[in-house]
């Protein structure tokens, strides 16, 4: 287990795996996931109550997609910013 | 492996002001957001970010077609201007060497949800993540 799988901005499966009786219970939960999270904004309903909805990875892409859309377009100067920090900054730690 | 984490200047003092600002919580979490970036740097497939040169192509090939209904003021000519003049700067740089955008919620002083947005270089001769840009972006979750 990379250390990123003990970060919070992560969720990794494999963390819930203690609560499965055996690895093969764990593995059939793990495709089982993996099948629902193909398809966009399907709801994740817990105790009757939805907390959140599936996003696929292309799903996730057409997301960022609208976001650096949105993003540049409300702001256009940020596109100046950019040139103006890979042609004059220095590079920091 | 991840890859080592750099800033221009000015992306770090964006970096430094925001943690300053927005608390402790808010810091670990994008400390933790930017480490996980940075390893995600050599996937090819990682759907954590997106190319910003590919859009940027995207935007300008369907700059004439029914994309530009939808984008109308993405599309106007002052920003397709900009963004060719990036595109310059972008592409003259040698490969392999690509430029990433990502975006994810954060919590500000521990309680209001936020986006921050980050713009970053992937420089795979060194093994470097360059972050350009990190800024709040829209709130609400």
């Amino acid at each position: 287990m990379s250390d990123l799988t003990q970060q919070h901005r992560v969720i990794n499966l494999d963390s819930f795996k203690h609560f499965f009786p055996s690895d093969d219970a764990f593995n059939q939960f793990g495709q089982a996931f993996v099948q629902a999270m193909e398809f966009d904004f399907r709801p994740i309903v817990h105790n009757d109550r939805i907390i959140g909805s599936t996003l696929s990875a292309e799903g996730t892409k057409e997301v960022l997609y609208g976001r650096i859309a949105k993003r540049i377009s409300e702001k256009p100067e940020i596109l100046d910013e950019l040139v103006d920090r890979i042609e004059n900054d220095d590079i920091v730690d | 492996m991840a890859y080592e984490i750099k800033y221009y200047s000015t992306a770090k003092k964006e970096l430094v002001y925001l943690c300053e600002t927005y608390g402790q919580t808010f810091t670990a979490e994008l400390t933790e957001w930017l480490k996980f970036l940075a390893a995600e740097a050599n996937k090819k497939d990682s759907s954590a970010s997106i190319d910003v040169l590919e859009f940027f192509d995207d935007v300008e090939r369907l700059s004439d077609t029914s994309w530009k209904k939808q984008w109308e003021r993405f599309c106007n000519a002052t920003l397709l201007e900009k963004l060719r003049a990036i595109k310059v700067v972008l592409t003259k740089r040698c490969p392999p060497w690509e430029m990433r955008y990502s975006s994810a919620h954060f919590r500000l002083l521990g309680q209001i949800p936020h986006e921050v947005d980050a713009f970053y270089m992937i420089d795979h001769t060194k093994h470097q993540i360059i972050f350009a840009r990190i800024a709040l972006g829209d709130g609400g979750a």
